[in-house]
Order: structure tokens, then sequence, then C-alpha cells
């Protein structure tokens, strides 16, 4: 029996009775690889209606988890009950069988099939042939009814992220599933559209659908879950937790096993001399797209120059034009060199370290040793080199301090790299780079897929870098990274260098806005930071932070910016520009929240013990999540 | 020169390298490359001249043919799909096992006559002029045959539920995977197929367009250029075809430049000099080549590739993310 | 069909080092007794053959000459398909730069380039090897650029590339070049034939009769060099390092598109300086069927010996013995059968450095 609260916020909320049946029992699983034991007796139990985050860090074994349940792994033992009956997975077919769906972090989508084929692919029918329209008409009707906009004769190449994690979701629920599993969805997302996925699942939720919700993201998880299971090495360290009964900090220390403390000590520092300037630079993408437009960068000695923005709007082109992987138009400047259209070894011998975003398949070589992977940028310079000759026994020598050093984790240099866990890959290329005592260093992603200690180490030895005074360019799709780390950060929209925030004015809001392509000119803040400080002028922050009622003004801006037609609004764009962008979503939201916060109950979870907040401040809090502490003003 | 007896030509020797053909783009579509076709053609020549002459029957012949190039291809598919040996060194190792085997099972055969398909003219279509004379008239079998496959392989791959799957397989496994598509089962599946089109071809050669065996002269190149055929052709059906028709003509036209004595007006000088023919000779394989390369920058013109997956095993990870 | 799969494929920790060599040495094993038993299934006795092998290649020091000879062109072909494999270059061509090496090396003697009456042996012949490489070299540069350039899978290229140099070969033994109407050109005079044991008799006796040629002491040094270049220098790690992974290496600064195009051609140099030694040293003309398949052989012959050079010395005389055998054997394709099995065993066997096979029964799949 389930039982039915009374209506609270427009939500309704299913919550266990003795005897309500979960949706979603899996007991005692036992989930073992050649020498991994990936799941460790694991509980976990979903009931209908609920949102349940799944947390760990990466190698927990929660994607695994959650492959058992789709059929793709067969436990070794351990029991799988489906709303009450016990089941049995053979394939994935059996899962879908049981209307269990999920949408994967790295999507699964046939690019160069439309959104239909893509739909239908593992489907026992049509018997024979295919008959594209009927099933176009089809999904078109579905998606109507879930809300969600696509067009179903559109090929995936030809979609944004946004819309083909809606693919994702049309897949599994065209076949019926009732237990929807999503991992990390939010990973590629920009802030905004993060939120509005959110409030899409919590519909499904509301329609009594059961969802499973994979994620690392501590302050994700507390914003969107009911119940809240922790994975640690294979096992379960907390299980069906209420979420307001931690912080983050004790959310981390479940995931790890120790005590982790968000704080990573930045000293204030003196730009240098210019190191890096990029001019007009434009390059097109692998399918000859227009990926970087006139793109000017500067970048100065002791400096760290994030880069946000969502994957795939010209971040991964802009670091292959520094390095010499890619053409370009323009120039770029690296200590007076034009490094534009020269290959790598041009900047490598100026100088230019790069860590690049793929460590498998670009930074390192797997069946060579660690030593071979040390020397792989210097065997040309002493002691390595002797004329025609390697010397192989200096190689080993130095590839043996930098392995202390850098603390990787092997059993010898001779060890094939293959071999190497992400982390200890990661400190490889990092000690390459970093050992070269560089002018500068582009990194991209490094800390992607590393557990909590590892990103600590890398993050460390970022700093250190930066205290030496060499130049950092670090693009990362983890704006808490980049908040942390960057004296500046450049913001990138579809190819374009949108702003430029100084570390004082970091404001999560307008980066997420700068993000999905907002000018900062439009938004009434304090700076948007479109030239550079001259070179000796300090970078610390001077002006205060930026008050909270010039935040909740341009937030109400946009609730009124909605109403009033044929006016540019906040977004820059008029309401008549055909556009599905997010950001055009934001101005409901913020009218719902404006019209909530005049109802009685604020929308927050019911048990919340500030929810004496005043008006602004649960704005505030909604609007700057993790980042607000109370008594802030 | 007779032109209908070029064009006659062209289409014969163009149903064997389609034939070929269009089994390894199956085979390429669901990711696996397999260049071991010239093997197995010849081991299909050789499988089916052998029973069709030993047992009388020619149709036999070519079921022993058929079957043979699909054990072969099954030992290529076994390597690479559950070994995930490299899929280029497994396919020329399966040319030379193929080449071995058809040569020391094929042995005391030269030379010898054997049964043959028979050849038949359409009713209505050959009395159409011209046309109907190259195309439809006193043509073998197979000829007809490679005629209906190309239609029926394109709305096969195109058209069907089952094409939707191969193609899947081939650009993103992955996916398909997930979603309960077999992805061994299917690779299985199309590198028999394909295999078995190879052996085919093989006869097609032994006991059909020029009957006979002569050991590795049998074949003598001809996989390779169906293999080349099907990356000019961008994994099309009707590309193959149209690549393997014209590749006959141009052949045949090539060796045709012998007989007169005057060409545009000019001494011809193939006539006069005969061994001017080993240049003549050549260029099937300097066609290829050329075909080839402009292939390969038309590609990249239009942004169409190789199937994705192709030429990558497949694995389903073992650790999640 | 179940998943997963009873079998479990786990990435080896290390394997031992013997065992590359030892699935070598069992692969070929494997594939005589494989073949035996297609023998035996087209009437001959395979155990009555495999002695006659044996005999026709050890019994006799003149027999052992016999098998240098057919591993000298064996040992440099392997050598250059170990050095372009290395880089994941896939020449199958070395027969066709075999036969254009040849035609360059009797260019000097038929067209003819030098005075054959003053010049001195030696440089008679250091011409040939020498033009002989060039032709091979140059012959291995259309593949090279058209992989670097265009990225044209070279494996058809070369095959295409082999047959056409045949044809051009024929071209001028039929033509210009025939001697009396047959297909071959005259003999060539002595001063242009690579030394011989033979020649020693009158100092030994012994070596009367026995054809072995210096080419085999220019594999030997080339097995040297190559060892040097892979195993040594700066220039054969940026080769592996390619050959692993070239978009580490293009990340790393290196020229991929230099490098592709300088180890085909080294690699072609090897196989065209083979087609020298054949006819300068073997058959001392330029004929239709100068070469059984070396090409083909040679390459199966580089991945035996698992790309080491030294190895290839060993497997070179193995193939050569299989060459010398197989001459006078019926069925003729034998010797092509048994190379063709070795090849897939070979791959197969690759199977097991790469992981640990474990058989998982069902019933043992509970939790310890």
């Amino acid at each position: 029996m389930r039982a039915i609260s009374p209506i609270k916020d427009g939500l309704m909320t299913f919550t266990e009775t003795p005897d309500a049946v979960p949706a979603v029992e899996m007991k005692d699983i036992v989930l073992r690889f050649p020498g991994v034991l990936a799941n460790d007796h694991v509980n976990f139990t979903v009931y209908p209606g609920e949102i349940h985050a799944l947390l760990g860090e990466n190698g927990a074994g929660k994607s695994t988890l959650m492959n058992v349940l789709t059929g793709l792994y067969k436990p070794q033992s351990g029991e799988i009950r489906i709303h009450g009956k016990k089941v049995s997975f053979n394939s994935p077919r059996d899962a879908i069988a049981n209307g269990i769906g999920m949408v994967h972090q790295h999507f699964m989508l046939v690019e160069n099939q439309t959104v239909t084929e893509n739909i239908l692919i593992g489907l026992d029918t049509p018997r024979f042939a295919l008959n594209l329209k009927k099933f176009d008409q089809e999904i078109s009707e579905l998606a109507e009814q879930f809300g969600i906009h696509i067009d179903p004769t559109a090929k995936i190449w030809q979609l944004s992220v946004g819309e083909q994690q809606r693919v994702e979701i049309l897949k599994i629920l065209y076949r019926g599933a009732n237990i929807l599993i999503m991992d990390e969805p939010t990973a590629v997302l920009a802030p905004q559209e993060a939120d509005e996925l959110i409030e899409t699942l919590k519909g499904m939720a509301a329609q009594g659908k059961s969802i499973a919700f994979i994620s690392h993201k501590l302050t994700e998880v507390k914003q969107v879950a009911d119940k809240l299971t922790v994975l640690r090495r294979g096992r379960v360290t907390a299980e069906r937790v209420d979420l307001q009964d931690f912080t983050r900090e004790s959310l981390a220390s479940l995931m790890v096993g120790r005590e982790v403390i968000f704080n990573l000590q930045k000293c204030e520092q003196t730009a240098g001399r210019e190191v890096l300037r990029l001019e007009d630079v434009s390059a097109v993408n692998n399918k000859n797209l227009p990926a970087l437009r006139n793109v000017d960068l500067a970048l100065h000695e002791g400096e760290i120059l994030g880069i946000a923005g969502v994957a795939g709007n010209g971040q991964s082109e802009l670091v292959e034009v520094i390095t010499g992987l890619r053409e370009c138009t323009g120039n770029i400047w690296l200590e007076g060199k034009n490094i534009a259209n020269k290959p790598p070894s041009f900047s490598i011998s100026h100088g230019l370290a790069h860590i690049p975003e793929d460590r498998i398949g670009v930074g390192t070589a797997p069946n060579l040793s660690l030593t071979s992977n040390i020397i792989m940028k210097r065997y040309d310079q002493q002691p390595v080199s002797q004329k025609w000759q390697l010397n192989y026994v200096a190689a080993d020598a130095l590839a043996g301090g930098l392995k202390t050093e850098y603390d990787i984790q092997a059993p010898s240099v001779q060890t094939q790299a293959r071999k190497l866990s992400g982390g200890n890959l990661q400190k490889l290329i990092l000690a390459r780079e970093l050992s070269s005592t560089p002018h500068m260093v582009v990194a991209m992603q490094p800390t992607r897929g590393l557990d909590v200690g590892a990103i600590e180490s890398v993050q460390q030895l970022l700093l250190n870098q930066r205290a030496q005074g060499t130049a950092i360019l670090l693009v990362s799709e983890d704006l808490d990274e980049l908040l942390s780390l960057s004296d500046r950060i450049a913001v990138m929209y579809e190819g374009h260098i949108v702003g430029t925030i100084c570390s004082g004015d970091f404001d999560i809001t307008q980066i997420g806005l700068m993000m999905t392509g907002t000018l900062p000119q439009d938004l009434k803040s304090p700076s948007y930071g479109g030239d550079l400080p001259p070179s000796d002028e300090s970078l610390s922050p001077s002006a205060p932070s930026s008050s909270f009622d010039e935040v909740l003004e341009h937030v109400q801006q946009y609730g009124e910016g909605q109403s009033s037609s044929e006016q540019p609004n906040a977004e820059g764009l008029t309401p008549s520009e055909e556009s599905s962008s997010p950001s055009e979503k934001l101005p409901e939201e913020v009218e719902q929240h404006g019209e909530g916060s005049s109802a009685s109950e604020a929308p927050t979870p019911p048990e919340d013990p500030e929810l004496n907040l005043t008006e602004k401040e649960r704005v505030l809090r909604k609007v700057l999540g993790e980042k607000y502490q109370l008594g802030d003003e | 020169m007779n032109w209908i007896e070029i064009f006659r030509s062209g289409i014969s020797t163009g149903t064997v390298l389609l034939i070929a053909a269009i089994g390894e783009t199956l085979t390429e579509r669901s990711g696996i490359q397999n260049l071991g076709v010239e093997g197995m053609m010849l081991v299909g020549a050789m499988a089916g001249f052998k029973i069709a002459y030993q047992t009388g029957n020619v149709w036999l012949g070519l079921l022993a043919a058929i079957a043979a190039g699909g054990l072969l291809s099954l030992a290529h598919a076994v390597v690479t799909i559950h070994f995930q040996a490299d899929q280029t060194v497994s396919g020329l190792s399966l040319t030379f096992l193929g080449t071995g085997l058809a040569l020391v099972l094929g042995d005391g055969l030269t030379g010898m006559t054997g049964p043959v398909i028979p050849r038949a003219t359409i009713p209505l279509l050959s009395q159409i002029p011209y046309l109907g004379q190259v195309a439809f008239s006193d043509h073998n079998l197979l000829v007809y045959f490679g005629y209906l496959l190309v239609p029926l392989s394109w709305y096969y791959i195109h058209k069907t539920r089952q094409g939707l799957h191969l193609r899947a397989v081939g650009e993103n496994p992955a996916a398909a995977d997930t979603l309960g598509v077999n992805i061994y089962r299917t690779r299985y599946l199309y590198t028999f197929i394909g295999g078995c089109f190879a052996g085919l071809a093989g006869a097609a050669i032994s006991v059909a367009i020029a009957p006979g065996w002569y050991s590795n002269l049998t074949v003598n190149g001809q996989g390779w250029i169906a293999v080349a055929l099907v990356i000019f052709a961008h994994w099309n059906p009707w590309r193959v075809a149209m690549g393997g028709y014209l590749f006959g003509v141009l052949r045949r036209f090539t060796l045709d430049l012998q007989g007169p004595r005057l060409l545009f007006g000019l001494a011809n000088p193939f006539f006069f000099n005969t061994n001017l023919v080993f240049f003549l000779q050549m260029a099937p394989y300097i066609l290829t080549i050329i075909a080839l390369i402009w292939g390969s920058s038309a590609a990249r013109k239009k942004r169409i590739g190789s199937p994705a997956a192709l030429g990558i095993p497949y694995q389903r990870g073992e650790r999640g993310l | 069909m179940k998943i997963p799969y009873p079998v479990f494929f786990k990435r080896a920790e290390d394997y031992p080092k013997w065992l590359p060599a030892a699935t070598s040495v069992a692969a070929v094993l494997l594939a005589f007794v494989i073949s035996g038993v297609v023998l035996a299934a087209t009437g001959a006795d395979p155990l009555k053959v495999y002695s006659y092998f044996f005999k026709a290649s050890f019994g006799s020091w003149g027999a052992f000459s016999d098998v240098v000879v057919k591993a000298t062109p064996l040992l440099l072909i392997g050598l250059g398909c170990s050095l372009a494999f290395r880089m994941r270059l896939w020449n199958i061509g070395a027969e066709g730069q075999f036969f254009v090496g040849a035609f360059m090396a009797s260019a000097v003697v038929m067209v003819p380039l030098v005075n054959l009456d003053t010049t001195p042996r030696w440089a008679i012949i250091s011409l040939m090897a020498a033009l002989g490489m060039l032709g091979g070299a140059l012959y291995a540069f259309i593949p090279g650029i058209l992989k670097a350039k265009l990225n044209i899978n070279e494996i058809i290229i070369t095959l295409m590339l082999n047959y056409i140099a045949v044809l051009w070969s024929n071209y001028w033994i039929f033509g210009n070049w025939s001697e009396a109407g047959f297909q071959m050109t005259k003999t060539f005079p002595k001063n242009a034939w690579l030394p011989r044991l033979a020649d020693l008799a009158a100092e030994f006796p012994a070596f009367s009769g026995m054809t072995a040629h210096a080419g085999i002491l220019f594999g030997l040094i080339a097995a040297v060099i190559v060892y040097l270049i892979i195993y040594r220098s700066k220039w054969g790690y940026k080769i592996t390092l390619i050959g692993d992974n070239p978009r580490a290496a293009r990340y790393a600064g290196i020229n991929i598109t230099r490098n592709t195009i300088l180890v085909f051609m080294i690699s072609g140099a090897l196989a065209g300086l083979a087609g020298m030694t054949e006819v300068s040293g073997v058959v001392h003309r330029l004929q239709e069927r100068i070469s059984t398949s070396y090409g083909f052989s040679g390459v199966i012959v580089a991945w035996l010996a698992k790309l080491n050079p030294f190895a290839v010395i060993l497997v070179s005389i193995l193939f050569g013995a299989l060459l010398v055998a197989s001459r006078e054997i019926q069925p003729s394709g034998i010797s092509f059968l048994i190379q063709g099995i070795t090849l897939f065993l070979i791959i197969s066997s690759d199977v097991l450095l790469k992981y640990e096979i474990k058989w998982v029964r069902p019933a043992q799949e509970t939790a310890q």
C-alpha cells in the first residue's frame, strides 16, 4: 500500500509505509571482475516516486551496480526484485522488458542516424521493413506527452548536447521504462540546463516513476534527491539516508573514507609579463564547422587563466591550435614567437607543456614502459640523448627520480603504462610535463575521472607551478575547480570568448549565464573584465564582492524582461528569435521562485532547519547554492 | 572494336567483383575488416571447380564454394572477435592460408575441364535494342543473380530493421549493445556471410565466367580489387556495382586495344609491338590505385567516412566509469 | 547467447620472457602437424614427406648451402618488414620492391651503365647493390607518401604495385632485353656476379658446388644495423612510439609524415637489395621467375620473429629450409600452406600474451 501525503508545493510525495513495495530492491549483490571486486554485498532499494541518489567517487562501483541492474553484467551472487518480483537478467533485453532504462553519461547514440532510428535500435518490431514515417509520428507524440521538444527526423550530430540527452530519455520512455537510471546526467550541461533537467526528473517522479541518480557532485545531490546511498570501494557506507542529515564535508568523508577539507591555499600573486597572446584566432573543427571565432586572449606569468564552458563550445579546438595540433587563422604569440600553424615540436621547444584531455589516447603510449613515456619529449636532450643513440640507463635514472618525486604508484619504471590507474597515469603525465620547467602549461580536464585524493595532488601541483611563475591555461568542466584555482576565468560559448572575469568578481550565476551565451554587458553587474589589467597591477581582489541586492535586482529583471516583448531581454535575444536555448527557461524559473517565495512555503525540503530564512535569503540560497553562507549580505 | 562485346565482357567480370565486394560491404558495415577475400575467393574457386568436376554437378560445386569461403571466414571471425587480434594481420594471414589450402587441395586440377553454370537469355528484356543484347542476352545465370543482388542488398541495409542493427553495430557498437543487440553474434554472422559471398565469387570465376582452375592465377588479385572497390564505393551497394562493371569494361577495353591496326587514325602501337601488352595488363591495378586515391579525397570532401567502428575490436567495458 | 561468456580474459600482469619465443616455436610445430593432416587427405604420407624435408635441408653441407641461398632474400625482406611493422606500416609490397630492385641492378649490365670490361668487379657489384636499394626505395616511396598524406590503405596499394612491378619486368624480359627470343636476359658477365663459396673451391675443395653467395653478408650486416636502429637509437625510439600510439607521437612533436615515408623507403631498399642479390648471386640474369614469393614469405618471417632482427636470421634459415625441401615435393603448394597456417597460428597465439585465459564454469560463480 502506498501512502500518499498531502500535496506539497505541487508535488505528490510517496513515502514508505511498512507494506509499501519497492520498485527496485537489490540485495547482497556481488560482482567480481578478474582481479577486482566491483560490488561487495551491496544493497540498493528505490521506492516508486522516489529520486534516489547513488553517490561515490570514481571506481567506487556505482556505474557497475547500475550496469547489473540494466542487465549488462550478471552478478555472482545476490538478488534483484522488481516491484516485489524476483528477476534474473541475462541481457539488457530482460531489463528493458522489466521497465528499466538507463541514460548513460556518455551518450550511446549513433551519430549519423536520425532520432527515430536511434530509438528503434534493439526492438523486435517492425518485423522486417522499416517505415520511418510512422515511427516519426509516434515519437513526436511521446515527446509531447512529457514536454520534450525534439525533431525525430534530425540526425544526432546535428543536435545540441542537451537535445541529445533528451533523445536518450525518450529512448527509455519509448520502451515503457518505469525505473530510470541517470548516470552523471549533468556532467555535460550548463547550470541552467542542469536545473531544467532536474525539474523534468521531479516531474517524472511525481508521475510515479522511480529514479536512480548517479553522481559525484555533492551539491547537486543535495538539490535533487530524496534518499541517498553511498558507495566506497564496492561497499555501501550509507544506505537510504535522508539528505538533510549530512553536510557536504560528511558526505565527502563517506565517499572517501577520511576527512576532506574543501579548502585550497592560494596565495596572493602578482601577475608578471605576458607569456601568451591570441590575436583574432579562428578555426574549424573536424566537421569543417567553425569552432573558434575571432578569439583574443592573453596569459601572464604566474597566472592561472581558467576556461569555462560547456563541453563542445570550442575548448578542445582552442587547446589544439595553441599546441600546434590544429590549423587556424590569426596569430598566437608565445613569448614573442608566433606558434600558430607550426608543428607541436616548435611550441614544445619554446617551453610549452601540454596536459592533454585524453590521457590514454593521446597522453601516453600504453604498451611502452614508464621510462619511455617520461622521455617522450626529451629524447633529444642530455643526458638521455647521446648523438644518435638513446642512453636508456640515464633515461631509467631520470624516470626513477620523477617516479619518486611525483609518487607514481607502479612496480618499476619498466612497467607498461597501460597498467597504471587513472590517477597514476595523470601523475606520470604531470611529471613529464612539469619537470621540464616549462614557461607555460596548457592543462585540459586535468582532474577528470580522478578520485578525491588524486584531485588534490594535481591541483596542488598546478598551484606550485603558478607560484614558480609558470603561466597556466586551465580548461575544466568542473566550475568549482575553476573557481578555486583560477586568477581569471574566460567563458567560451560557441567558439567566442563571451567575457573574462577576475577572481575577485567570480559569480557562479553570472558565469553560468555566460556559458549559455549571455553577453556580460547585458548583465547589470559591477565588472565584466573585458580589458586586461596592466601587467604590474595586483590581481588581488580590490573590489568587494557583488552585493546581494544587486544580484537580486538582476535576477528579478528577467521576470520583467519576459513580459515586455520586442525589447531585447536580459539574454540578449528578442522573444521572437527562434531558440530553445536553456537561457530562455530562466525567466519562468525565476518567476516561479518569485511567486513561490510569496506563498507560505518556500521550495526547499520541508524538514529544512533554516525554515525561518527571509525571502531574500532563500532566493540567494537557491541561486548561489553551496557558495552561500548564512549571514552573508 | 566491338563495343557490345566489351560491355558484355565487362558485365561478366564485374559480376565477380561485385559479388565479393557486396559480401565485404556487409562485413565491414558490421565493423569487421576482412582482408582475406583473395584467399577466400581462391579457396571457393578451387572447391567449386573440384566438387563440380568430381561429381559432375555444378550446383553442388557452388554450394561447396560457398561453404568453403564461409568456413575460412569463421577462422577470421574467431580470431578478431573473440581473441581481439589485429584485423589487418589476421586478414592477411587468411589470404596466405586460403591460398595455401587452395593450391594444395587443388593440385592436379590445372587445365581440366569441368561443368559450367548454364547461360540464359531473359525473354522480353533481351529485345531492348542495344541494352538487351549487352545485359540480358546469353549471360551466365550468375550475372543475373548479380543484377538482383544489388538492389536487394541496398534495401536490406537501409530499409529493414536488420539493416538498421547492422549499421548501428558498425557505427557505435556500445550503443547497440546497451539496447540489447548482440554485437558478437551480429559480427560473426556478417563476417560469415561475407566469406560465403567471397567463396561464391571465386566459384563464379572457375565454373562460370572463366571456367577452369589455374592455381593462383585463377583469381590473380581480383580479391584485392574487390576490397579496394568497397572503400571506393563508400560501402554502398549501388556504387559497388557501378564500380565493378566499370572496372570490367575498362579491363576488357584495354586488352582489346591490341586488336585494330589503326587507333583514332594513327598506327596502333599496341598492335605493332606485342610486348606492350604488359602495360595493358597493368591497367586494372593502376586503375585500382587511382580509384583509391580519388575515393579518399572525395570522402574527405563529403565528410563520408567508413563505419565508425571499423577495425576496432569491441569489448564490453570491464569497469564501470 | 548468454553473457558474460564462460571464458574470462584478464589482462595478464606480465608474461614470462620466454613466452613469445615459445609460442612461435609451438606455432611452427603445430603448423607442420596440421599440414600433415592436409597432406594425408590428399593421399601423401606426411612422415615420409617431413623426413625428406629434414634431409634435403640439413642433411649435408651442400644442402645447407642451398638453404642459405634461399634464406638470403628472406632475411633481407624480413628485416625490412620488421622495421615497417614496428611502425604498423603494413608493407606487403616487398615482392614488387624486390622486382624493381632486381630490374635496376640488371640495368647496370643490360644498358650497360658502365663499361663492363674495364670496371673492376667490386665497383660493378657496389653499383648494382646501390641501384637495387635505390629502386626498392623509390618504389616504396609511392605507398609511403600516399599513406602519409592521404591516409590511403597501404596494403592494397602495395599489393597492386606488386603486380605492376612484375609486368614491368616482363616487358623488358620479353622485349628489348630478351635473349634470343627466350623469356630471360643474357647471362651476366662474371664480374657482375656476387662471389660464391664455389669460387673458393680451388683453396677449399669442400666448397665446390656450393652456391651460397655474399648476399648473406649483406643480410647479416643489415641485421646488425636494424638492431642498432630499433633498440639503441633515438630514431628507433621514435618509430616504436609512433607504432604504439600515433596520436601520442604527434602530440609529442614527432613528424609522422616524414617518418612514414622514411621507414617505407628503407623497407623497400632492403627488399630491392634482396632482388639484386638474387639476380647477381643466384640466377645471374633477369628472368620471369626470380622469386618464389619471397615477398610474402618475408612478411611471415618478420611476424614469426616477433620483429626482432636476430630472430629474423633464425626464422629465415628455417623458412629457407622449407623452400629448399619443398622444391621437390608434390603438391607444390605445401610450403605455402605451412607458412599460411604458421602465420595464422601466431596471430591466434598472440592472445595468450595479452590475456590469461580463465575458464569459469557456471557452478563456480559464487562469492568467496
